[in-house]
């Protein structure tokens, strides 16, 4: 859901990136966007406000110098009032339009660079000689302003950013502290612990959070307490009743003048008593293996494990006339619990044995992390990840179904990796571990 | 006679027990409770106790230790349907001498408590004698009128079973379960059994010229000491 995205979000990895990061990017873009934004309409707008205003000057001066005629006369010369920022030239007749403000640039007296200038161009016949006329005004004082509130917009600009950094910065492990804090209890948060304490938060968008969380693992704690006792509860009280049934068929079975119907219908409630009890046994272990926590700390060595079970079932080898072949490498260690490698071992083995066919071949293989099974047997109707579920036995079958789904739980709570690949009839069992250096270790 | 005390709250498990054990030769005092178990502990001298862990009113280690304190050659056995491996050392540490998972073949409790009271009760040689044939429990030797017969180490314990609960049908489950353990279970066992059944009786009957092991309509085996 939305949690999972922004718990993605939250982590970095793989391109990910940090949520004030995020919000950073997103932050001073858009800042970054409206100031240059801000910039160019201020520009725009004082450039205009100062043409007009310098358009306004010089429609005053105009007005000044057309309503002295002189002037006209002497414009070009030096000394005259608007020297320098009045130009007159003769032109052969007057155009329609006869007047018009433009911006120019000009070298204006004491500076040597050209700089900008506004001009109002127009006409007026002196002495029936038509003359165009052009007054004109530095621009410079006007620009420096344009220029010099520039600058500061784009002063203000980068501190704002700056700013924004800083706060982020700062600000954000404050603001999202809290938020923080809840993803490092999730974190840290596995099944097994009661529900979470969380501490309240000023924020109420985090307190609500909080109290959700907390709600949400009151549940699953809750949850995984009902289940935990439930199954141990039934476990334990199953096997009660199942031992009173077995006891009892076991005393039936002693009475004199049975008949064999009689005798068989016995046998039959013991048999299907005691085939209760080993699923029970064996449901109750699955449970635990998913529940319990076994250390990896543990040293098992698989051999004397495997040549027990051999020499148990060697009766079974001899009967179904299993040819086996074993290669066991002395002294191979697999880290994980004894008691689980024991299973492991002693299950691998048997479902080896019990499937085998009549004649058929098993190798044992046993070197620096890896197990390998191999034994002869009819063809799979399914694919092998299929036959790793509960309760999934061939047709002949007399055990629960339960050995492979243990197999594969044994392995994936130890870090053991289990591959089971049927070729014709010849079925392969791979268990892999990460060998420890033992320079290094 | 050989006085047992059973400590178990489940009334119909323990009368199973009575029923089965007593025509066995023994007798059975039984307790339903911790309190009870104190009173009957102070009563008797047993040969043997068989404790059951989970107790409505107290803890069955407490008595275990108990015992130990006060009847030394006195046997115990845990019966419980803890099975983990912990719930057996912390078991056996307290004092216990052998430790069964519930549920469990009458047979083989009849068999346990003759081992642990053959351990306790007996130093040295002490021999089991049925009819002409006298077996060794720690040798593993079975020798009929001065004539050792070969036995392999299962047919060894499995006439020992059936001599043990003598007089009574064994199943062939109960049989593998002896011999073979937990890890029997979902093999095809019931050849495994008959195979060695076969071989017994034809060593005992190539000594002894008699069936000593009678099959019970194909569901089990009985060993019978009445001709």
């Amino acid at each position: 859901m939305d949690s999972d995205r922004l718990w993605i979000r939250l982590s970095n990895y793989g391109g990910r990136m940090k949520l004030q990061t995020q919000s950073s990017i997103y932050l001073s873009s858009f800042s970054l966007v409206a100031f240059v934004f801000i910039g160019l309409v201020l520009y725009s707008l004082l450039r205009k406000l100062s043409n007009d205003e310098l358009d306004a000057i010089l429609r005053q001066e105009q007005a000044e110098v057309l309503s002295n005629p002189e002037l006209l006369l002497i414009a070009n010369q030096a000394g005259a009032p608007f020297f320098s920022r009045l130009i007159a030239n003769e032109v052969s007749k007057l155009p329609d339009d006869i007047e018009s403000f433009y911006d120019s640039t000009a070298v204006i007296k004491g500076s040597a660079e050209k700089s900008s200038i506004r001009c109002l161009k127009f006409y007026k016949s002196v002495q029936y000689q038509p003359v165009e006329f052009i007054l004109f005004k530095s621009k410079l004082p006007s620009e420096e302003l344009v220029q010099q509130i520039i600058l500061s917009i784009t002063l203000i600009a980068v501190l704002f950013l700056l700013g924004i950094f800083l706060l982020n910065k700062f600000a954000f492990r404050r603001i999202w502290r809290d938020f923080y804090d809840t993803v490092q209890a999730l974190k840290n948060y596995g099944p097994k612990q009661k529900a979470l304490r969380l501490p309240g938060s000023r924020i109420n968008e985090f307190r609500t959070l909080n109290e959700e969380i907390e709600k949400m693992t009151r549940r699953v704690s809750d949850t995984y307490d009902n289940l935990n006792n439930f199954t141990s509860h039934t476990t334990h009280e199953i096997q009660t009743p199942l031992a009173v049934i077995r006891l009892k068929s076991e005393l039936l079975m002693q009475t004199s003048d049975l008949s064999e119907e009689q005798l068989k219908l016995i046998e039959s409630i013991g048999d299907n008593s005691r085939h209760l009890s080993q699923l029970n046994r064996s449901l109750a272990l699955l449970f635990k293996i998913d529940h319990q926590h076994y250390s990896s700390d543990g040293i098992f060595l698989p051999a004397n494990g495997i040549l027990r079970q051999l020499d148990n079932l060697k009766e079974l080898i001899d009967i179904k006339e299993i040819k086996l072949s074993t290669q066991l490498q002395p002294g191979i260690t697999i880290p994980m619990d004894p008691s689980l490698g024991d299973i492991l071992v002693h299950n691998l083995v048997k479902n080896a044995i019990v499937h085998n066919k009549p004649g058929g071949t098993l190798n044992i293989i046993l070197k620096p992390g890896m197990l390998t099974v191999i034994n002869q047997g009819p063809a799979l109707l399914h694919p092998t990840e299929y036959y790793f579920s509960e309760f999934i036995k061939g047709p002949d079958s007399k055990g629960l179904g339960l050995g492979l789904s243990l197999i594969k739980k044994i392995c994936d709570v130890s870090g053991l990796i289990v591959k089971y690949t049927c070729t014709l009839d010849l079925h392969q069992f791979e268990v892999t571990w990460p060998e420890k250096n033992k320079k290094l270790g | 006679m050989i006085t047992l005390l059973i400590i178990e709250d489940e009334q119909s498990l323990m009368e199973s027990m009575v029923s089965y054990l007593e025509p066995g030769g023994y007798r059975c005092i039984t307790a339903g409770t911790y309190h009870e178990a104190m009173k009957a502990i102070d009563r008797y001298d047993y040969y043997c106790v068989l404790v059951d862990l989970n107790l409505p009113d107290g803890d069955g280690l407490k008595i275990i230790r108990l015992l130990k304190e006060n009847q030394a050659k006195c046997g115990i056995i845990v019966i419980s349907a803890r099975d983990t491996l912990n719930d057996r050392i912390l078991g056996l540490q307290t004092g216990a001498d052998d430790y069964l998972v519930k549920p469990f073949d009458l047979s083989e409790l009849n068999a346990r408590i003759q081992s642990v009271i053959r351990r306790t009760r007996y130093t040295g040689q002490n021999h089991i004698v049925f009819k002409q044939l006298v077996m060794d429990p720690e040798g593993k030797t079975a020798v009929l009128n001065g004539e050792q017969i070969e036995l392999t180490r299962k047919e060894f314990d499995m006439l020992m079973y059936l001599i043990t609960n003598k007089n009574r049908v064994i199943t062939k489950d109960a049989i593998a379960e002896h011999i073979w353990g937990d890890s029997i279970y979902g093999t095809d066992y019931t050849e495994m059994v008959y195979t060695h059944m076969k071989n017994l009786r034809r060593k005992l009957q190539a000594k002894t010229g008699t069936e000593w092991i009678q099959t019970v309509y194909g569901s089990g085996y009985r060993i019978t000491e009445d001709e």
